[in-house]
């Protein structure tokens, strides 16, 4: 009989189990269908039956899912759950403002951080199709190799092959007075650009226009402001268009008018913000030539037809450097976002062993473990809201003051500001991290029943473990610090031994000076040549002449000017089956050695006579070497008049100096002797000790002699510190991490060892009321935070030595195990620690027995 | 027990509280919708009518009980609706109401009052 009854479909019957109410409720509703499914049976045929209740199943499964009262009864719910999670997050108020500011601190230093890192490195630059335009640059292995009109060939050649298009031109512009107020006070980088540029960049003026043709000969000179400028100096006035300014301190007091203010952010080349037409041939390296590759030209291909000209990407050539010092700032934010989290753990952890009772007394009376993990999950939500304001308002203005101090050479004019997708992310990782933590407290009920919890059982088999926990906690952040610390010391003990590296010659009184190229650019050839050549010779001459000026002597290239010295490989006479020698190349004249002040050590400068006998690249050139390589080429016998491979004759030794990079080794090094009829790029003086430039009355000589634009001399010194500049970057970098993880790490041991101090209250009231002296239990605290740190600092330099071995190259005159970074970081490290403990323990000393005993 | 107050109905409210109180004990929720569906010609889901049934028992307008299920509900258990004092008051109200704003219309409202 039974077997013959028919019964409902099986799927809607179990799709109404799982979505009507439990137990009676839902039983009911189940009974009415059922009865009523039986009675159509009997009236209507199995089948219609059937189908009926299909279709009742299905209404009442979307009625019950779309119930408009339910979302209120749940909302309604999440409101009260939402004050208690308030109410339990102002009853710690100490252990949760902890919370709060490490958690802000974090997501707003690593927003800050990664926008910086992501904004240089990775995002695309803001130009139109920017991975199509490149840079054009002399090879100057190819420039050493070919003969002049070679060279000229294929300078011709770049700047007629049909595989570029929208060519411009961009170099610095020597108009405004190096040392003027303009450029110190304004902060101006003054760049002649040829009116192209804008085009092929794709950007246009935000205010006014870009340059014109006519802009080139028109008076007052046309002008385009950067945004900061025009915002800073000018007050942002959108009038200032077509209006005559002056400048303070560019040459002449000439007036300008501005045309145009470029939109914010916008600093090409090489963080310019000022900017004058320019009409100088398409031709390096006169200029810096930039094009876009024609449609369908790969750069390889460009590369190929070009072989003796170098094509750089134009992003390559923004972000060729520093890539280093940034990848630093991302090792950075990883071990910020590990301390916050290591210390939010640890301080999350010791509240959570704090409510073991609470949670027993909420279960046994009645409330489910499911609803307390959302109770936990919602306290998780108040913090994460909390946290996240405070980033939202500490990120923009961290992100602009890290821009604003990172190093020029480092942001190589790149606008960066806030990433939102940045910030995103780190507020989204919080959010998981947070919840993950915050229901720690889960854990805790899924073990234990009420009446343990209630009892306090619970505290005796979770004692231990709380306390290894804890403690792995605090020592981890510690090391981590101290890591941190480590890593600072060494970068600034580079930067210091960099900055300090004895060159061999004294940079005081010493300056150089470019030599422009100027009008004698329109002549072609031998002309072009002959016209800078003279100049040159004149300004040599008129500067000897001056009184406060020492020596002076032509060059190719500064000390320590980046990549001023060629490469050159040499095969030595007395050994021809022994292996190459490959060193470095300069040109100088004769006078260079005494300019820098060293003399040499054997032989002799050659003549001017001597020098005049050569005629072409074919004949035998004087040369000086470097001690390095003189000990190279002869090892025993005298170097002075060896003629090497038939082209160079060495004619004096000289001590090894630095002119290539202070932080590498001298190279073996010849310094050629430019005949006369070679051209020279700079000049290389020495003033009287105590004169200035503008003392000794060079600027009103080169004027001159190379009229308005006339080149203006600059201290040798500033390329020393030039050349520091990524271990200066470096340094900066990991003390801004260290600046933004020793508080954070204090900040979190304070407030976990405060906690710690907190739950022991009664245990530590006792010990006062049976005797102990408030000044032991104080010393025991501190003794206690300082053990936990000696520990965390022998992790933390383990750390900190490793990370030192693997990024060596990046060290100069220091080693991966540095006495001095050792003995810094673990001072500092120590007072961190003592610092960190002090406050929970004066708390501890001042507890009134009495007091603690009776709430208790 | 005369003191419960009236409560403002809904019409749909209205017509399951008559329902129940024609049904008397049978008043169970399939003989409410069979009810409304030969009385009032109302065809109602399922869910509306139970959702509407929770809604009265939140105003306290009805009550129900448990009675033990029957071999035709594989014993599942099954609710009987009663009116309570303060829905008889409801019911007597709206109908107060309706009866005193069809006066006058009678010749307008047709047969339906006969």
């Amino acid at each position: 009989m039974m077997a013959s009854t028919p019964a409902p479909p099986e799927l809607p019957r179990r799709l109404l189990v799982k979505v009507l109410p439990p137990e009676a409720d839902g039983l009911t509703i189940l009974g009415d269908l059922l009865e009523e499914f039986r009675d159509r049976v009997a009236t209507d045929g199995v089948r219609a039956a059937r189908a009926w209740y299909r279709r009742q199943a299905l209404v009442l499964t979307v009625q019950i899912v779309v119930n408009p009262d339910r979302p209120r009864r749940v909302i309604a719910q999440t409101v009260s759950d939402f004050t208690l999670a308030c109410r339990s997050v102002a009853r710690a108020p100490f252990l949760m403002t902890a919370i709060v500011v490490t958690i802000g601190l974090a997501v707003a230093a690593n927003t800050a951080l990664f926008s910086v890192f992501d904004g240089l490195l990775f995002r695309p630059l803001p130009y139109k199709s920017a991975d199509r335009i490149v840079r054009v640059d002399v090879n100057p292995t190819a420039r050493a190799s070919l003969s002049r009109d070679s060279f000229d060939r294929a300078i011709k050649r770049a700047g007629t092959t049909p595989s570029l298009t929208e060519r411009a031109t961009a170099r610095p512009a020597t108009l405004l007075d190096r040392a003027g107020a303009a450029v110190t006070d304004w902060g101006l980088r003054t760049y002649q650009v040829s009116p192209s540029a804008f085009e092929l960049l794709g950007v246009q003026p935000m205010l006014g226009r870009a340059f014109t043709e006519e802009d080139r000969s028109t008076t007052p000179l046309a002008v385009l402001l950067g945004h900061d400028v025009w915002r800073t100096r000018f007050a942002g006035d959108p009038s200032i268009l077509e209006r005559s300014v002056t400048i303070p301190g560019t040459a002449q007091d000439e007036r300008w008018r501005v045309v145009g203010v470029m939109p914010p952010g916008f600093s090409f080349p090489e963080g310019a913000n000022f900017w004058v037409p320019d009409h100088t041939r398409w031709a390096p390296p006169l200029v810096m030539p930039y094009a876009r590759l024609a449609p369908g030209v790969t750069l390889e291909a460009l590369r190929a037809e070009l072989p003796h000209l170098t094509i750089t990407p134009l992003r390559e050539h923004v972000r060729p450097r520093g890539a280093f010092s940034l990848a630093l700032l991302l090792f950075g934010t990883t071990l910020m976002l590990l301390v916050a989290w290591v210390q939010v753990a640890a301080l999350l952890f010791a509240r959570a062993t704090g409510r073991a009772a609470e949670i027993g007394v909420r279960l046994a009376l009645g409330a489910t473990r499911a609803r307390l993990a959302r109770q936990f999950g919602l306290e998780g939500a108040v913090l994460i809201l909390l946290a996240l304001g405070l980033a939202a308002v500490i990120a923009p203005a961290l992100t602009a003051w890290i821009v604003d101090v990172l190093p020029a050479d480092t942001t190589l004019g790149q606008h960066v500001d806030l990433d939102v997708r940045a910030f995103v992310f780190a507020a989204g990782l919080s959010v998981v991290g947070l919840l993950v933590l915050t229901l720690l407290p889960v854990d805790l009920i899924r073990r234990c029943s009420p009446a343990r919890l209630v009892r306090g059982a619970i505290a005796g088999d979770m004692g231990p473990r709380t306390t290894r926990v804890r403690t792995a906690l605090f020592v981890g952040q510690l090391a981590i610090a101290t890591a941190v610390l480590y890593l600072t010391g060494l970068a600034a003990q580079s930067l210091v031994n960099v900055a300090d590296a004895p060159l061999g010659f004294a940079t005081a009184d010493l300056y150089a000076i470019r030599m422009p190229r100027g009008d004698s650019l329109f002549g072609t050839g031998r002309v072009r040549f002959d016209q800078q050549r003279r100049a040159v010779a004149e300004t040599i001459d008129a500067l000897r002449r001056l009184p406060g000026v020492k020596s002076v002597a032509g060059t190719n290239s500064w000390p320590l000017q980046p990549d001023g010295l060629g490469d050159i490989t040499l095969v030595p006479d007395a050994d021809p089956a022994g292996s190459p020698i490959t060193g470095r190349r300069a040109s100088i004249q004769p006078g260079y050695p005494a300019v820098l002040g060293i003399p040499l050590l054997e032989g002799a400068e050659p003549t001017f006579a001597e020098l005049s006998g050569i005629a072409s690249e074919r004949d035998v050139w004087f040369a000086l070497a470097n001690q390095s390589l003189a000990r190279r080429l002869a090892p025993f016998g005298p170097v002075v008049g060896q003629v090497i491979g038939g082209r160079f004759r060495i004619s004096g030794v000289m001590p090894d100096v630095v002119l290539d990079r202070p932080d590498r080794p001298v190279a073996p090094t010849l310094l050629l002797y430019l005949p006369p009829i070679a051209s020279v790029n700079v000049v290389l003086l020495r003033l009287e000790p105590g004169h200035t430039p503008d003392q000794a009355g060079i600027p009103a000589a080169l004027q001159a002699i190379w009229h308005s634009p006339a080149p203006r001399p600059f201290p040798v010194a500033d390329a020393v510190h030039l050349a520091a500049s990524d271990y200066r970057a470096r340094t900066f970098l990991l003390g801004l991490v260290a600046i933004l993880t020793v508080p954070l790490t204090m900040l979190g041991v304070a407030g976990a060892l405060t906690y710690a101090t907190k739950q022991r209250t009664r245990e530590i009231a006792i010990e006062l009321a049976i005797g102990a002296d408030a000044r032991d239990i104080r010393r025991r605290i501190v003794r206690d935070a300082l053990r936990a740190a000696t520990v965390a600092i022998a992790m933390g330099l383990a750390l900190g030595i490793g990370i030192g071995q693997v990024t060596s190259s990046a060290l100069f005159g220091v080693r991966a195990a540095d006495p001095l970074a050792v003995v810094l970081s673990i001072g500092l490290v120590l007072i961190v620690a003592w610092a960190a403990a002090f406050i929970p323990a004066y708390r501890a000393g001042r507890f009134s027995p009495a007091m603690v005993l009776r709430e208790s | 027990m005369a003191t419960a107050k009236p409560v403002y109905l809904g019409e749909f409210e209205y017509l399951v509280l008559l329902a129940i109180l024609r049904l008397g004990p049978e008043a169970y929720a399939p003989s409410i919708l069979r009810a409304l569906e030969q009385h009032a010609g109302r065809i109602v889901t399922r869910g509306a009518l139970y959702r509407t049934l929770d809604r009265l028992d939140h105003k306290e307008l009805l009550r129900w009980k448990v009675h033990v299920g029957t071999a035709a509900r594989n014993d599942m258990p099954r609710r009987a609706y009663a009116l309570t004092a303060a829905g008889l008051a409801s019911v007597r109200a709206s109908h107060r109401a309706m009866s005193r704003m069809a006066v006058g219309v009678e010749d307008l409202l047709g047969d339906s009052s006969s």
